[in-house]
């Protein structure tokens, strides 16, 4: 296998469900050592996509390569992956240390070694201690650390995770991603991820693909998909957007002006390619992408509700005429000036947002 | 109302373990016929039941059956549940309506039905249709014992074993079946005690060599009327709580019947 061969690589593939198509043609290729996470709401064919990748289901078309080789026949058992999934499926009978080297010993590898790599793997998820317990006797945290070990001991080509922390608290959520990408990178291991959660995705990926019934929408770094959305349904599940109806005032190749509630933003062209001056279109707001204006210009409106987040606040604020907007203000001025009920104008802020033909 | 209601639990108790309480009782009378209250304490009457020819015979005979229609059961009933639980297939439907009509149909209907299936292929004196019979009837319990075990395993853990390289038949015998063992241990006691107690079909399908206890149990009452039928009912109460109490120290009881979640 040379170095610059894709660690996979998927050719079209596709999934149905009798008459209903859980995967439409999926293309992607993933560098070796790469993280890529496949996001997207509940139901969009995620885990689907995951286990056409693992071998758990049959491609009703196209093919898949790991590792430059052709496995769209292989059974899951020579497909060469490490699994871990939400449930742990940590199996009970069986102590954490004998968890671990279940692949090691399916492998055929001798006793000794068994014990050294479990015992190194263990030590890289920080459970050497544990390695007596039944997988009952640990917290979810800590099972999950033990199903990590468990499909990185055998040193798979590739590293599948379904929703791992999604079973987990907050804290202890974030504290495994930090892990888990620091293994990750420590190993260099190729990484598909799936999440439905997109600060998740943004915080731990190299590249996200955004998944919507069944279709890859758009696959990018996080900030490709957080400041260039390709599509509609990008721009609204990544960040909390709200939308705000306004007019396209003209473009040229790189960039458009548009209006929207008496403000004029600046904002790609490409998504408004085709899209005529004077046309309605759709402007995604982000909290960034206003900013309050002192005296009486800018768009004016009412405080509805404030989430204070300490350095920052996010205010909701109706305004006159253009619906609700949500924008971002300094923790202290929000405590100081805009509660709930309060006056505000705002302005264009430094950040710049994505618009769409109005849908 | 808390004490009504405890005054109903206890009516309920005395009402389900009277007659036991009553058959017990009565093994000890001295008098040579069963009656309430009893008079005197004698050993007399376990000992009669223990040494009476027909008692031996028929309980080594039980043993067997029970022991070999319960394994039997146990390997029909796994690979059915285990097909039921994992495939969709046309059949499917049917084969679990089938399997679970012993439920449905009295266990006399069943006993005459295989009697009059087994004469007419010339069987009927035979061990086989003892058996087979015994299969029958405990089947519906083995599956239902066992689809709750299959129910309650996480089939990730399958999927996970694969990914990590185990081929298909290590899957089974490494993880399946160890996940499977309460169920199958849980399934094949009751099928055990269920045998070991029916009454109604062996009745039908028995013969003189190949009576199982009940029936050599009744085969004595038509005769005698001493209390040996008390001390042995005593013995078999002492017998099956000791299996239910051991099954249930090691294996967990609501696991088994499903009545509790295993899954956390
Ligand atoms: N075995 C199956 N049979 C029929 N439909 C399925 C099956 N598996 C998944 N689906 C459907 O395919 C769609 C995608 O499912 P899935 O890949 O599990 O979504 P996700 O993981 O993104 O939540 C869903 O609408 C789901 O109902
Ligand atoms: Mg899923």
């Amino acid at each position: 296998m040379s170095g610059t061969e894709d660690a996979l690589r998927l050719d079209g593939v596709g999934k149905q469900f009798g008459t209903f198509t859980a995967l439409h043609e999926a293309w992607l290729r993933v560098r070796p050592g790469e993280f890529v996470t496949l996001l997207g709401p509940s139901g969009c064919g995620k885990t689907t996509l995951l286990n056409l990748i693992a071998g758990f289901l049959e491609a009703d078309a196209g093919e898949i390569f790991i590792g430059g080789k052709l496995v769209t026949q292989t059974p899951v058992w020579e497909r060469d992956i490490g699994i871990v999934f939400q449930s742990y499926a940590l199996f009970p009978h069986m102590d954490v240390a004998r968890n671990v080297g279940y692949g090691l010993r399916a492998r055929g590898v001798s006793r000794a070694e068994e014990a050294a790599r479990v015992a190194e793997a263990l030590a890289m998820v920080r459970l050497s201690s544990m390695a007596g317990r039944r997988p009952r006797q640990l917290s979810g945290g800590q099972q999950q650390r033990v199903a990590l070990a468990r499909a990185l001991v055998i040193r798979p080509s590739l590293l599948l995770l379904d929703e791992p922390f999604s079973a987990l608290d907050r804290n202890l959520r974030m504290e495994m991603q930090f892990e888990l990408k620091e293994i990750q990178q420590k190993l260099g291991v190729t990484t598909i991820f799936v999440t439905h959660d997109q600060a998740e995705a943004m915080s731990m990926s190299d590249r996200i693909a955004v998944m919507s019934e069944g279709r890859i929408l758009q696959l990018d770094t996080p900030e490709g998909v957080y400041r260039r959305p390709a599509h509609r349904f990008v721009a609204g599940f990544i960040g909390d957007a709200t939308v705000l109806r306004g007019r396209l005032k003209g473009m040229d190749g790189v960039s458009a002006g548009v209006e929207a509630g008496g403000l004029t933003f600046s904002v790609p062209a490409a998504p408004l390619e085709g899209t005529a001056p004077g046309a309605e279109v759709d402007v995604f707001l982000r909290p960034e992408h206003l900013q309050p204006a002192e005296g009486e210009a800018g768009l004016a409106g009412t405080v509805v509700s404030r989430a204070y987040l300490g350095d920052r606040a996010e205010l909701l604020v109706q305004t006159e005429g253009a619906g609700r907007v949500m924008l971002r203000v300094p923790g202290l001025a929000a405590l100081e000036r805009w509660p709930a009920g309060a006056p505000i104008r705002m302005a264009v802020g430094s950040a710049e947002p994505v618009a769409f033909p109005a849908g | 109302m808390k004490y009504a209601f405890r005054a109903l639990v206890v009516a309920l108790l005395g009402f389900v373990l009277l007659p036991a309480v009553v058959a017990c009782v009565s093994a000890f009378d001295t008098r040579a016929l069963i009656a309430f209250p009893p008079q005197g304490f004698t050993w007399r009457w376990f000992h009669r039941a223990l040494t009476y020819e027909d008692f031996q015979v028929g309980f080594v005979n039980s043993l067997y059956v029970a022991a070999i229609a319960s394994t039997l059961a146990i390997l029909v009933g796994s690979a059915v549940a285990y097909a039921i639980d994992r495939y969709d297939f046309a059949a499917k439907r049917v084969l679990e309506a089938v399997l679970l009509a012993p439920l449905a149909i009295p266990h006399f209907t069943i006993g005459l039905g295989a009697l009059i299936v087994a004469s007419q292929v010339g069987a009927a004196r035979g061990w086989f249709v003892v058996v087979a019979c015994h299969v029958v009837l405990v089947l519906p319990f083995v599956l239902r014992s066992l689809y709750v075990s299959l129910k309650n395993m996480d089939p990730r853990l399958e999927s996970a074993a694969l990914s990590l390289g185990a081929k298909p038949g290590r899957v089974l015998l490494t993880v399946t079946l160890p996940g499977l063992a309460p169920g199958l241990a849980g399934g094949w006691i009751f099928a055990a005690i269920l045998s070991f107690n029916e009454f109604t079909a062996s009745l039908f399908v028995t013969v003189q060599r190949t009576q199982t206890l009940p029936v050599a149990m009744y085969n004595y009452v038509r005769e005698y009327a001493d209390p040996s039928m008390a001390a042995l009912s005593a013995l078999y109460i002492l017998l099956t709580t000791v299996v239910l109490t051991l099954a249930n120290r090691f294996l967990g009881l609501g696991r088994i019947l499903g009545t509790e979640d295993v899954r956390h």
